[in-house]
């Protein structure tokens, strides 16, 4: 995930430290109200001045309806990225109508919701909502940005894994929308049939690239090798990152990647990097070049590529079998959250239960960007849609992505122990090895 | 001597311009032409080659369809400019905007203080003088990945009285470029001004010209190719800055700089856009290139440095 | 260069002896440190903007009672009228509006940091003491299981709704109406409410809230809380009022934390367990804690974890060297291909000079991340561009082989293309300062090309850029994004205690401790640049000496 990974280098800048800068009682954001008044007038001069800015961008021919708003300007503030902005503002819209409150929709980069949540809500610069992804959860709540949501008995009417997902130590934060995961995308035309297990797709993926048919055996980023993308093998041969307690959360003390079913995962993972089926050199990007010109039979990925693959006959299916048991991926929730430093908190909850929280919101949200409907009414509604339901029956056997912050200690060891399988260490000793830094960064 | 400094640009290299014989007396395609002219354009060209290499590939991105940025073409297969009219549907046009203001606003401030401050240095005596060049440039070493987190606070404790230049402003995140003045570009300045000989000063003085006058009317004339070095050093480094922008910024459309909008495309480790970010880094590096194709006859102009020798 | 004695600093206090008799205008300008009239109005002007500017900022600050900025922008407006309308204190004039700006937001910046360096500050002890009370106590705020959701309409005295008396109609899963309001819950018939939607009248007294007026008396609207009695809830649930929970529902909801005012702590009311913030964490006594809280000072125990981790201290040495040789390196090629272009290009007779030299400037002009991992791209070992064309295969960013030689290498190469720009820039500005007479002159003496570059272009280019060049070693030493972008840090060190590559410098690896540890930890960070800095601030005091641009300052 070095990607990830820089674009999280950047905003550790943007990591926070609010409470100390605020030590100043006069510029604390728990301020009295009088100057609470205060600062709403001085706002509005800011919003003043944003307007004569927009004003020139529509002398510059700019849409005139996307107007720049300052944080004070409307009652609600939400961040999104840009794939979701544009549902999110017609709803807006819509509660703008029916309640009389005004609602901004404001774009960030998706990786860097969480990071300015936590830098800029404790000092009255955030959000009152925000869109992002149920593993946050634990930076979150650690930093005390989020706020607790009552689903106020709605918790019936979505898929259990999804409300599990944005639980935390036995509270609610949130109310997801959507689930991810990878799955198998298969190139009909290089492969007919459907690989049962994971043989059966060494077999097929080679064969295609002895032919002359495909240039790799499948497409499975490993450059840089990928902890995530490589968890099913991983959970279909008995291993695990964490350990699950029986309602679902995990337990950062019992590391599994040398568990016997780790050590098993990283021996198939040796073979097959020794045949050469998987490649390390194969990043994104390779990945995508070689499936939408039709030169693999496989990718393993999720729905966020498939808008490249519009020139290849593809079907999506779960994941082969490991060593003959099910293989489950990592599986993501997404879902809206609500910050804790919200100036408007009632209206924050009502436009997130009482308008996202309904069927039709979550269709909308779903056409948007084909994640899997988390509200079981919705799923239904899309259930015939075959990419849907391969990612769907796919997520099936997967496990929740775990929101604990031990999380992170796990990317960057395991990865490593991943590339140094590639490089030819045993595959034991490599998975040892990154169980053992894994403990050593939780522990520090 | 056959080349007049003035004329040959002033700066003529001993090996390209030797004294005693004009090459085109030799024919132009001769050995002695390879020698004194022919080879520079071989070292341009590898140096273009090198430049230019991984460029093209960004241009291969900003026209391609798809979404990735290391495609493995070499030759397009299908070429759109869907990427450059997706920019039109964002701000990309306010967000260029913003960029040009405050990092060429910035940069035309720093250029001024910076050379002040190296006027100080090169010709004044004064206590602290040393600890001072020394300090300027020891400062910008600190590791800045935390010390934006502070002035990330401090414009929101300034923005609370003073909103015009608090956070979420291209004002304010103006100011915090102008902490960059003193620096690199200082000692940059102080060595260019070292070599004006101060025999001009004197004269001046003489004359009953202030320092100031001396400033304004000798020193910065005469260093006028360095100003520019200096100015576009400083107009690319703030162009390009991410980091403090997208801390200090907020989250206004209309408020982004061209580094903080683009970016809102690859914000996604799983759904980057680089087809526009491509499109849009190719855009918005027009500018710098422009600025140096033109400001490039004051940087190597003989003009200044002939009359600096006086 | 400077070793004459320097008379400029007594001259430029007055006029010089040869100086005209001139107006009173002028004289009183040079009385106040101005050489002539334009100049003088121009001081005056400016300083007037300045004192208008404070005018202003007081003005705005005084109803703040903020004594500090106050302080802060009156000390720095009589620093500006003082030194500008001296006749003495010439360098003060030239230095005194950078430095002001490098102390605001330079110098302060990173003495913030490192205060945080002494600091426990991470999640969890990352708001004010006020925010995290505030915190815990919202956070144990829950609605019991079982307990009756009621849809819920905001109300409020009939007649004035601005600051009247706030109650809630509710309606039960069965279809039961209440009245709630501060008295209690009071049972109502349908026959009770007049009217339809929001025009409805609830027993005569209540209206229903306009949404309006409920976002501006949110707190209160939050706040309000209907007491219940035993018996009024669904069987089993303790609690003891209900309140809202969106505008259009409410429920029984309880809040198991107080806050004790006189002690400062916090005390769960359901069993009694006291939270005592210890090390600003809100700690009982058998050690459990609540979620947040604020940061304490810790003194050192941040450095002390730095300097005695037996996980950093491991593969220290290797990091080092690796760092060090990895921001020289990048520094010198750069600096030979920038300056080998600017002298190739700096010839007259070359046609289409400005265009080369553009065209040599794009690396420069284009954003560094996204070219960087073009980079990447080109560098993939069977995919890209670079080993195509060489008809190899050669695994540029991750052979393992010679302690990562091979991509050791990769990454400067491609830091050299990041900055050889720069380079070129500013050897080329610098080359304009070196007068061609001396070198005409050495060649007339019978030196060759080479000589003359060695011996004085050479030199006399390094006195203008050589600071710059350590400059650069600096930025170097700490810059990880080339690092990050072209092999993330690796490829791995098998072995090694925590994650570390061949190719990972001393700030990203040290970081490790401070972000991939379970809680990612702000002081520690803090304390790393620190450390960090001194030790870079020592090289380059040591590479500033060995230039000997020291001397040439002196």
């Amino acid at each position: 995930m070095s990607r990830k990974k820089w674009l999280a280098v950047v905003p550790i800048a943007a990591l926070v430290l609010t409470a100390c800068g605020d030590n100043d009682t006069d510029t604390t954001d728990d301020v009295t109200t009088e100057e609470t008044d205060v600062t709403t007038e001085e706002t509005e001069e800011v919003t003043e001045e944003t307007d004569e800015v927009t004003e020139e961008t529509d002398e510059n021919g700019e849409t005139e309806e996307e107007a720049a708003v300052e944080r004070a300007d409307a009652d609600l503030v939400i961040w999104a990225d840009d794939t979701r902005r544009p549902v999110l503002e017609e709803f807006a819209q819509r509660f703008e109508d029916e309640q009389g409150l005004s609602v901004v929709v404001q774009e960030v980069a998706f990786d860097d919701i969480d990071d300015n949540v936590i830098q800029q809500a404790p000092a009255g610069e955030g959000p009152d909502i925000f869109v992002g992804a149920h593993d946050w959860l634990g930076g979150l709540v650690a930093s005390g940005v989020v706020a607790p949501l009552d689903l106020a008995g709605a918790e019936d009417q979505y898929f259990d894994v999804a409300v599990q997902a944005f639980s935390f130590d036995g509270t609610n934060y949130g109310l997801p929308y959507g689930t991810e995961n990878i799955a198998l995308v298969r190139n009909t035309e290089l492969a007919p049939e459907r690989p049962e297990t994971l043989e059966d797709m060494i077999e097929v993926g080679n064969a295609a690239v002895e032919d002359g048919d495909a240039d790799i055996a499948v497409g499975w980023q490993q450059d840089p090798a990928d902890v995530y993308h490589n968890y099913w093998v991983v959970t279909g041969a008995g291993g695990y990152v964490f350990a699950q307690n029986e309602d679902g959360s995990y337990d950062a003390d019992d590391v599994g990647i040398d568990s016997e079913g780790g050590l098993r995962a990283a021996e198939l993972f040796g073979e097959m990097a020794d045949s050469g089926f998987v490649n390390q050199d194969v990043s994104y990007d390779v990945m995508i070049d070689s499936f939408a010109n039709g030169r693999t039979p496989f990718a393993i990925t999720g729905p966020w590529a498939l808008p490249d693959f519009e020139d290849v006959e593809y079907t999506v299916e779960p994941l082969p079998t490991v060593d003959g048991n099910p293989a489950g991926p990592f599986v993501g929730v997404q879902g809206f959250f609500i910050s804790a430093f919200a100036e408007n908190e009632l209206a924050a909850r009502t436009f997130v239960l009482d308008f996202m929280g309904t069927e039709e919101a979550q269709l909308e949200m779903y056409e948007a960007n084909p994640r899997i409907p988390a509200m079981i009414s919705a799923f239904e509604q899309v259930a015939d849609d075959e990419i849907v339901a391969g990612f769907g029956e796919a997520g099936e056997t997967g496990f929740p992505m775990p929101a604990i912050p031990e999380m992170g200690s796990v990317w960057t060891a395991w990865q490593d122990g991943y590339t140094n399988i590639f490089q030819g260490v045993d595959p034991a000793e490599a998975f040892e090895e990154a169980a053992d830094q894994v403990r050593e960064l939780i522990g520090l | 001597m056959a080349l007049n400094p003035q004329q040959a640009g002033g700066t003529e290299i001993s090996d390209a311009a030797p004294p005693t014989f004009d090459y085109k007396q030799q024919g132009p395609k001769g050995a002695r032409w390879w020698r004194y002219v022919g080879w520079r354009y071989l070292v341009g060209l590898v140096g273009i080659a090198f430049a230019l290499m991984p460029a093209y590939f960004v241009l291969l991105a900003a026209l391609s369809p798809t979404s990735t940025l290391q495609g493995s073409q070499m030759v397009p297969r299908d070429i759109t400019f869907d990427n450059f009219a997706a920019l039109n549907e964002t701000f990309f046009w306010t967000w260029l905007r913003n960029s040009l203001l405050v990092a060429g606003g910035a940069a035309i401030v720093n250029m001024f203080l910076s050379a002040m401050a190296a006027y100080a240095f090169a010709r004044l005596r004064f206590a602290g003088r040393r600890v001072g060049l020394l300090t300027i440039l020891l400062v910008q070493m600190f590791p800045q990945l935390l010390a934006n987190v502070a002035i990330f606070l401090m414009l929101v404790n300034i923005g609370q009285y003073f909103p015009a230049i608090g956070f979420g402003t291209l004002l304010g995140l103006f100011l915090v470029y102008l902490g960059g003045a003193l620096g690199a570009n200082t000692w940059l300045m102080k060595g260019f001004f070292d070599t004006i000989p101060r025999e001009l000063d004197e004269s001046a003085k003489v004359d009953g010209a202030t320092h100031g006058q001396i400033f304004v009317k000798i020193i910065l004339p005469l260093a006028l190719p360095i100003l520019v070095v200096a100015g576009l050093l400083s107009f690319i480094t703030l162009f390009n800055e991410f980091v403090l922008a997208s801390v200090l910024l907020g989250q206004a459309d209309a408020n982004q700089t061209l580094a903080t909008g683009l970016t809102r495309f690859i914000g996604d480790a799983f759904a980057q856009r680089w087809g526009p970010f491509a499109a849009g880094a190719l855009i918005g590096s027009l500018p710098t290139l422009l600025l140096f194709l033109f400001l490039q006859r004051y940087i190597v102009s003989g003009l200044t440095a002939g009359a600096a020798k006086g | 260069m400077s070793s004459e004695p320097d008379l400029t600093t007594r001259a430029g206090k007055a006029g010089g002896p040869s100086r005209p008799p001139g107006t009173y205008a002028d004289k009183l300008a040079e009385r106040l440190g101005s050489g002539s009239l334009i100049g003088f109005v121009g001081k005056l002007i400016f300083l007037g903007v300045v004192n208008a500017g404070w005018l202003y900022a007081v003005l705005t600050l005084l109803p703040f009672g903020a004594w500090l900025p106050i302080a802060v922008v009156t000390i720095a407006t009589a620093a500006l009228d003082f030194i500008y309308l001296s006749r003495y204190r010439v360098p003060l004039k030239f230095l005194i509006p950078g430095t002001l700006v490098l102390l605001v937001f330079q110098v302060y910046p990173v003495l913030y940091t490192g205060y945080i360096g002494f600091t426990n500050y991470r999640p969890g002890n990352n708001l004010t003491q006020e925010q995290a009370i505030d915190r815990n106590l919202r956070d144990s705020v829950s609605v019991p299981e079982g307990a009756t959701r009621y849809a819920s309409v905001p109300l409020v005295e009939a007649g004035s709704p601005e600051a009247g008396e706030l109650a809630l109609l509710l309606t039960d899963p069965d279809g039961e109406l209440f009245l709630g309001s501060e008295d209690g819950l009071e049972s109502i018939t349908e026959a009770q409410i007049e009217g339809e939607g929001a025009e409805r009248v609830v027993d005569g007294r209540f209206e229903v809230l306009p949404l309006r007026i409920a976002q501006d008396r949110q707190d209160e609207v939050l706040a309000l809380s209907i007491p219940v009695e035993e018996g009024e809830l669904a069987e089993g649930v303790q609690a003891d009022a209900i309140s809202v929970q969106t505008f259009n529902s409410a429920a029984a909801a309880v809040q198991a934390l107080e806050y004790d005012e006189a002690t400062g702590n916090l005390v769960d009311t359901t069993d009694g367990t006291v939270y005592e913030p210890i090390q600003g964490t809100f700690t009982a006594e058998d050690g459990s804690t609540l979620r947040a809280g604020f940061p304490v000072v810790v003194g050192f125990s941040n450095y002390q974890r730095v300097l005695t981790s037996p996980a950093i201290q491991g593969p220290f040495i290797r990091v080092f060297l690796w760092t060090f040789a990895f921001a020289i390196l990048t520094v010198l090629f750069s600096f030979v291909v920038g300056l080998g272009l600017a002298l190739a290009l700096d010839d007259k007779r070359l046609k289409l000079r400005r265009t080369t030299r553009s065209l040599l400037l794009i690396p420069y002009a284009l954003p560094s991340f996204m070219t960087a991992l073009i980079w990447q791209g080109l560098m993939n070992t069977s995919f890209g561009q670079i080993n195509r064309m060489l008809g190899t295969n050669i695994p540029w960013l991750t052979s393992q082989a010679y302690a990562g030689a091979l991509p050791k290498f990769s990454v400067v190469l491609v830091n050299t293309w990041l900055g050889f720009g720069y380079m070129f820039l500013i050897t080329t500005g610098a080359l304009q300062a070196i007068p061609s007479e001396v070198k005409e002159a050495a060649n007339v003496d019978g030196a060759s090309g080479w000589q003359t570059f060695r011996q004085i272009t050479l030199p006399l280019l390094l006195v203008a850029v050589g600071p710059l060049l350590i400059a650069s070693f600096a930025f170097n030493f700490n810059n990880f994004n080339t690092v990050y972008l072209l092999t993330g840090g690796g490829p791995p060190i098998f072995g090694a205690p925590i994650p570390v590559g061949h190719t990972d410098i001393l700030i990203s690896f040290s970081y490790r401790l401070a972000f991939e540890a379970a809680r990612p930890d702000y002081g520690l960070a803090a304390a790393i640049s620190t450390i960090i800095f001194f030790l870079v601030a020592i090289f380059s005091y040591i590479g500033f000496r060995r230039t000997a641009t020291l001397e040439e300052i002196n």
